[in-house]
């Protein structure tokens, strides 16, 4: 509970004062301690200032002020006190109040909570160090942006709990990205009690701008001195304990990888949040004098402004407002006396400019480069000797201009072999499983409608997707490896020639290759492109990369017609998908979005050999996801589509095909002759149950509109059924194609080529088999993507949008390739 | 004929679980979540720690 919201007359004990450092520090001073004792004596709604009594003395606090002292009261303790009472009945009496002495005990004890956020440069090593402190499982890569929102996590300490939260990595903490805003806004709102700020050894000079930034906040900070590892391993010299004496923030050397320094980090959080640190000081750092001259006059009239909250910083909000801040701007704004302000700001951001002949923030962002620059001198020493690091060897080939394209598409390449046939061993075990269970159920269950449900509903259903597990196991081995090697910025480099020509640059290309594991997190990820036009062609051409769940559609019906081209045509899918994603995003920039991108630079980070336990991890999640998916949407499709294909039980032609079965037995005819014609007769009759079934008059009723791209019923049912998920394309062909009624084990593949329709033609031909593959690969994307896109676009329109475009857009490129492809098979054939 | 049976309480199970998933779709807190109940992806788990 906060000081501000106990009433007249309450009795609240300290647990802790919030807020930046000299506001804490004055607060402390005028007696608000952790474990004493405070009296409200006058709270009058709307009335500012509150009146307080502490250790004696009243007095008086601003609303604002008093919000950011945590109390206990009797109302928490209480709360507290029915927690226990509710299970053992017999210590619930009336409820007592509570002896000052416990309230003190609470309140000692609440104090031992630590709020901590990680703020720094993005991947500086974040999320590595959130994950080894606090036991998660977060996502980490080696590139910009993995963590696009706050992850919240906690752990115990020395007796003290640490609440902390990994937030997105920003440069800087100006208002011009949705990250950067983020993190302010939870700087501000959440008043962490320590911020870790973590930065990368290896770049100090661009990690220290941020720094500069928080000491300007005046927050209380923690220097992670992360990747210490390769700082060491580079041979360069750093003085870190000279640097946190000069900057007042003790630095702590860790290496989240292994764990190295990070208890010594949050032994050194507790003694910054008990006060009891020996380096921590605010500094201010100095502007120079024209600067400064222009900071003190605007604090000067801030000073005089009695709105302004005393948590917050003059200086900060001074150096700010002559930084032309948007955000501080508005805040401003709202305030009485705000003319007063924007005219004193005015006149010495003119003046500065005038001086200085640059404008007013790239004059404060030069001082604070100079200021890192001027630290880094007396601190820190670069070995000289310049060996070629590993790094700068690979990305001499990887990143070559000629070079570069070929070795990334055999980096894919090697990727959809290893998919295809690697994963085609495991795949063979898997689906024997499935295949002795079927038989086990077939040959132990009676006859009757549960048998077929479970023999051909569920395990039919569900075991044709299941088999495809390691396949996406394997694809997503691959995609870590780029994510966590640093190959993926790379690739993302190397693309972004093509990139640019799509309109948008290679930061893009980052979610759309993260698309090839699953497009919703791709679309989440796509909110570090700063400009919201890319953002928006980003996230309306991420369906059509091609997600794992399209991965079983693809390795099914190659498997069945191209088992010798496998990875040829996977990889010419994907390229396909990639290809229409170009095109595509050129028409939206040229018709939706048709503004001017701001300039971007692609980082390259230094490469990282992933640990296998990262890669492990990733995996393990896939595998978990995969299989809770198929115990859900897959199961229960599975079984929707069982029931409708299944009923109604009787009709007049299955009784038709009856009399006639019955009719050839009586005839005098040879046994064999006999066997083969009741065989054609009851084939005839399963295919006219299934057309006069439920789903069967579905499929017939939309199959017109697919027809022309050479789909049958079937096939149209499947993809109907596939718009919950697309894994569930195939677990509809797998119950639809119930192949020969006499042998029932066959593989779903071997089904396939050989269902032959009423006229005895084959259903399905390779060319067939690759128009359904495209239509798959660009149509309507799945619902989960597409409420992504509604809420990252913040419209339905854009949702609605997509599924329309996608099917358009499916729908003419299979009607192409086939009547094409039709038109030379009747040319040549 | 159990087996009739079986399959009847089988079909209005599901039934139930999808009406249940739909109605969970429409009155679940309109957290930023966009998945609507579906567990296909990496922010599922995201959604289970903010609830
Ligand atoms: N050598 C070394 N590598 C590290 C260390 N800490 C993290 N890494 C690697 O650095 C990369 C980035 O780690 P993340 O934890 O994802 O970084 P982040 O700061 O959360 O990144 P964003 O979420 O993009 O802001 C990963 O490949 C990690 O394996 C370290 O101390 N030493
Ligand atoms: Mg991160």
């Amino acid at each position: 509970m906060r000081l501000s919201e106990l009433r007249t007359g309450d009795k609240g004990v300290i647990v802790k004062v919030m807020g930046r450092g000299a506001f804490r520090k004055r607060i402390i001073e005028m007696g608000f301690i952790r474990g004493k004792e405070v009296i409200v004596i006058q709270n009058a709604p709307l009335k500012d200032p509150i009146h307080y009594r502490v250790m004696g003395y009243d007095v008086s606090l601003r609303r604002s002020d008093a919000a950011l002292i945590e109390v206990v009261s009797a109302a928490d303790f209480e709360k507290e006190q029915m927690i226990p009472a509710q299970d053992t009945q017999k210590s619930a009496g009336p409820s007592i109040l509570p002896s000052d002495n416990e309230l003190q005990t609470i309140a000692l004890q609440k104090g031992k909570t630590i709020n901590v956020a990680l703020v720094g440069n993005p991947n500086c090593g974040k999320t590595s160090l959130f994950n080894f402190a606090s036991g998660a499982h977060e996502h980490v890569g080696n590139y910009s942006g993995v963590t696009v929102d706050a992850k919240e996590g906690i752990f115990q300490q020395n007796g003290y709990t640490f609440r902390i939260v990994d937030l997105p990595g920003t440069y800087s903490l100006s208002a011009y990205t949705p990250e950067e805003l983020y993190v302010r806004k939870h700087l501000n709102e959440e008043q962490p009690d320590v911020v870790i700020n973590v930065i990368d050894a290896s770049n100090l000079e661009r990690n220290l701008y941020l720094t500069t930034q928080l000491i300007d906040m005046d927050v209380r900070m923690v220097i992670a001195l992360n990747m210490y590892d390769e700082l060491e391993r580079h041979g360069n010299k750093f003085d870190h304990e000279s640097l946190a004496r000069m900057i007042g923030a003790p630095i702590i050397p860790t290496v989240s990888k292994t764990g190295f320094g990070i208890e010594e980090l949050f032994n050194r959080v507790i003694k910054v949040y008990e006060e009891e640190d020996p380096v921590i000081r605010h500094i201010h750092i100095n502007y120079g004098e024209s600067l400064e001259k222009g900071i003190s006059n605007v604090r000067k009239i801030l000073k005089n402004n009695v709105d302004i909250p005393r948590s917050l910083s003059k200086r900060y909000l001074s150096i700010k407002l002559l930084e032309g801040d948007r955000d501080i701007d508005s805040f401003i704004k709202t305030l009485p006396g705000a003319e007063t302000i924007f005219q004193e700001r005015d006149r010495n951001t003119a003046q500065i400019e005038e001086l200085l002949q640059e404008d007013c923030e790239t004059a404060f962002t030069n001082a604070r480069y100079g200021f890192i620059s001027g630290a880094l001198r007396e601190t820190y020493e670069q070995n000289t000797i310049k060996e070629a690091t590993s790094t700068q060897i690979i990305d001499l080939f990887v990143t070559h201009k000629v070079l570069g394209f070929p070795i990334f598409i055999l980096f894919m390449w090697i990727m959809f072999e290893a998919t295809f046939y690697l994963g085609g061993y495991p795949m063979e075990w898997i689906e024997s499983l499935v295949e002795v269970i079927g038989n086990f159920v077939r040959g132990h269950m009676a006859e009757g409608p549960l048998k077929d449900l479970l023999v051909d509903g569920i395990i039919g259903g569900v075991g044709g997707v299941i088999v495809f597990l390691p396949n996406i196991l394997i694809l997503y081995m691959f995609i870590s490896f780029m994510e966590d090697s640093g190959y993926m910025a790379r690739a993302a480099f190397i693309m972004d020639k093509i990139m640019h020509k799509m309109g948008l640059h290679g930061k893009s290309f980052i979610p759309l290759v993260m698309g090839f594991g699953c497009n919703v997190p791709a679309i989440m990820a796509s909110r570090t492109i700063e400009s919201r036009n890319s953002r928006m062609i980003t996230m309306l051409v991420n369906p059509l990369m091609s997600c794992s769940a399209r991965l079983p559609v693809y390795v099914l019906l190659i498997g069945a017609f191209f088992p010798e081209n496998a990875s040829f045509i996977l990889l010419a899918l994907y390229v396909s998908g990639i290809l229409l994603a170009v095109i595509m995003a050129r028409l939206f920039k040229r018709f939706l979005f048709n503004e001017e991108d701001v300039p971007f630079v692609m980082e390259l980070p230094p490469y990282r050999m992933p640990t296998g336990k990262s890669i492990m991890i990733h995996m393990w999640e896939k595998a978990k996801q995969y299989l809770h998916k198929m115990g859900g949407i897959i199961l229960v499709a599975s079984i929707i589509i069982w029931f409708l294909g299944y009923f109604p039980r009787h009709s007049e032609n299955g009784d038709q095909f009856d009399r006639q079965i019955a009719e050839i037995e009586n005839m005098e005819l040879d046994s064999q002759e006999k066997a083969d014609t009741i065989e054609e007769l009851e084939r005839l009759k399963a295919v006219d149950h299934q057309q006069n079934s439920y789903i069967g008059r579905i499929g017939q009723t939309i199959q017109p509109v697919l027809a022309p791209l050479g789909f049958d019923w079937k096939m149209s049912v499947s993809l109907l059924t596939g718009m919950a998920a697309k894994e569930v394309v195939v677990s509809t062909l797998s119950v639809l194609y119930t192949g020969n009624a006499d042998d029932d084990s066959q593989a779903l593949s071997e089904r396939l080529k050989q269902d032959r329709n009423t006229e005895g033609d084959l259903v399905f031909t390779p060319l067939i088999a690759i128009s359904l593959m495209l239509f798959v690969l660009i149509y309507f994307p799945c619902i989960a993507t597409i409420s992504a896109i509604v809420n990252e676009s913040g419209s339905w329109k854009w949702g609605i949008f997509v599924i329309v475009y996608t099917c358009v857009l499916a729908w003419i490129v299979s009607f192409i390739v086939y009547q094409t492809g039709n038109f030379f098979i009747g040319l040549f054939g | 004929m159990w087996q009739y049976i079986a399959i009847c309480i089988i079909g209005i199970a599901v039934i139930g679980y999808i009406a249940y998933k739909i109605y969970r779709m429409f009155t679940a807190p309109k957290s930023k979540h966009p998945c609507c109940g579906c567990s296909g992806c990496a922010s599922k788990k995201e959604l289970k720690m903010k609830e």
